[in-house]
């Protein structure tokens, strides 16, 4: 048997007392690391249609959102985000809902682009098949930064203002915002994400916010955007008006009725 | 004699030892990246933890280095009586910003000054001498390239070389920790050294210090005796 001179030994203690301490970091590191999904929502902002390239006067909104990987991302998100910032735990199915519809949410985006250009050429009589398409392209293009296809509602009303050449907010008397998606059909599809895009509108002074009519299409209505609205406007006591619609004829008919 | 300083010297040392190697393996994630991105998309969560790792092993590095440097600065009282260093002035010297663009290349001249004044210790002030200049200018040269590279302006800046950035903020760095090791073995050699002349009862030399000067005539005066 070997026996290690006093300072050997103590080093050795002292080495391991070390080691002990870089325990610390590495079951933190390990624990942050662990999987752990939650779905986030924060309060974002309303944004003109004009940052889409389209010369209209009404808003489009968006939120903060999202799904946390594991711990580290839940810390970081909240010391990054702020504003409302609130957490959904997910089941590990929902997470893979989730990831996948993340990754059709380009071609989404697409779609809802396309069929509002479509709509609203339709109910504006403008423009060729060509011009059209351009549009498509370039409002493609200008939404780069934005994920997710719920400005579809209100992009459509933005090229209505532009090709008729008409201005729904008044000068400026009206804020008007809003959100859903648009389909072929000219119906305004269901989102995710209403209460904090409310919170959104009412902290932006919006007077006017358009969400998809969609009660009748659920089976338990209470899942609906317009079930959900109507709720987070009277528990939240909020100021802004909102109005449902079920198609973008619907929302346009209001807006042209509007004093 | 015994050193204040001997035990959370060794601890220091596993701590650096974890940093270098942490960051190495940093350096060759970040470089997967650079040359290949779907690989790196495999290695992802591994880099992730290395990163989060990393980032809680510095805070602790941090903290002990200040325990470090304070007791170091303890034990060299105990050598040199008229040290012109206080524990507590070593700490202001290394945390006070703008005041430590001076006082981290001081703390460790001044080391040198005391050390090149005993025969033991004459070879390990020299290495140390020769170890400063690297290490002052890779803890400022790594400090600005971090912040560029993490700034929202880097890929303004560095346009498509910006991968090539990242990169090189971590070589920084790798170079910094190595070079703060080196050092942390010089200094606690050094103490060592004392330690047992001191025990051995032999004379140390009065010291006779010249100062010890890279930066230039700002720091001329600054703490140097006859």
């Amino acid at each position: 048997m070997t026996i290690l001179p006093n300072t050997t030994m103590e080093k050795l203690k002292e080495a391991r007392f070390g080691l002990i301490l870089l325990f610390i970091p590495f079951l933190s590191a390990s624990t942050l690391m662990w999987p752990h999904h939650e779905e986030y929502y924060a309060i974002g902002d309303i944004a003109p249609v004009e940052e889409l390239g389209v010369d209209g006067n009404v808003h489009f909104t968006y939120v903060y959102s999202g799904v946390t990987e594991n711990l580290w991302d839940k810390f970081w998100i909240w010391t990054e985000i702020d504003g409302q910032l609130e957490f959904y735990p997910l089941e590990y199915y929902t997470y893979e809902e989730y990831k996948e519809s993340g990754e059709m949410m380009a071609e989404f985006k697409f779609e809802t682009v396309e069929n509002a250009v479509e709509n609203a050429s339709d109910s504006s009589n403008y423009g060729t098949a060509n011009e059209l398409n351009q549009k498509v392209q370039e409002i493609i293009y200008q939404s780069g930064s934005y994920i997710g296809d719920s400005f579809g509602l209100m992009l459509a009303i933005g090229l209505v203002e532009e090709w008729e050449n008409v201005d729904f907010s008044k000068r400026g008397k009206y804020i008007i915002a809003g959100t859903g998606t648009m389909a072929a059909d000219n119906t305004v599809g269901s989102v995710g994400a209403i209460r904090h895009k409310l919170l959104t509108a009412e902290e932006n002074d919006v007077d006017i916010f358009f969400v998809p009519k969609d009660a009748d299409y659920y089976y338990d209505s209470t899942y609906s955007n317009e079930y959900e609205a109507a709720k987070v406007v009277k528990e939240e006591d909020l100021n802004v008006t909102v109005v449902p619609v079920a198609t973008l004829d619907e929302a346009l008919s209001y807006l042209r009725n509007l004093d | 004699m015994t050193l204040k300083s001997m035990g959370i010297s060794n601890i220091l040392k596993v701590f650096l030892w974890a940093t270098i190697i942490t960051t190495g393996l940093s350096f060759i994630t970040m470089s997967v990246y650079v040359l290949n991105y779907d690989w790196f998309l495999k290695i992802y969560y591994f880099d992730w933890f290395l990163s989060t790792f990393f980032k809680l092993t510095f805070i602790m590095l941090v903290v002990i280095y200040l325990v470090w440097i304070f007791k170091v600065h303890k034990d060299i009282k105990q050598f040199y009586h008229q040290y012109p260093i206080s524990p507590g002035g070593s700490l202001a010297r290394i945390m006070i910003p703008f005041y430590n663009l001076y006082g981290i290349w001081n703390v460790y001249s001044t080391m040198y000054n005391y050390f090149k004044t005993t025969n033991g210790t004459m070879g390990l002030g020299l290495k140390l001498k020769f170890y400063i200049p690297f290490y002052y200018f890779l803890l400022y040269i790594s400090q600005i390239i971090n912040q560029v590279v993490s700034s929202e302006n880097a890929g303004f800046i560095f346009g498509e070389g910006v991968d090539e950035a990242i990169l090189l903020s971590y070589g920084a760095d790798l170079a910094l920790y190595i070079m703060f090791l080196l050092i942390v073995n010089v200094v606690t050699e050094a103490l060592k050294t004392l330690a047992n002349e001191e025990n051995l009862g032999l004379d140390k030399d009065v010291p006779k210090v010249q100062h010890f000067d890279y930066v230039g005539e700002m720091l001329a005066n600054r703490g140097s005796q006859t």
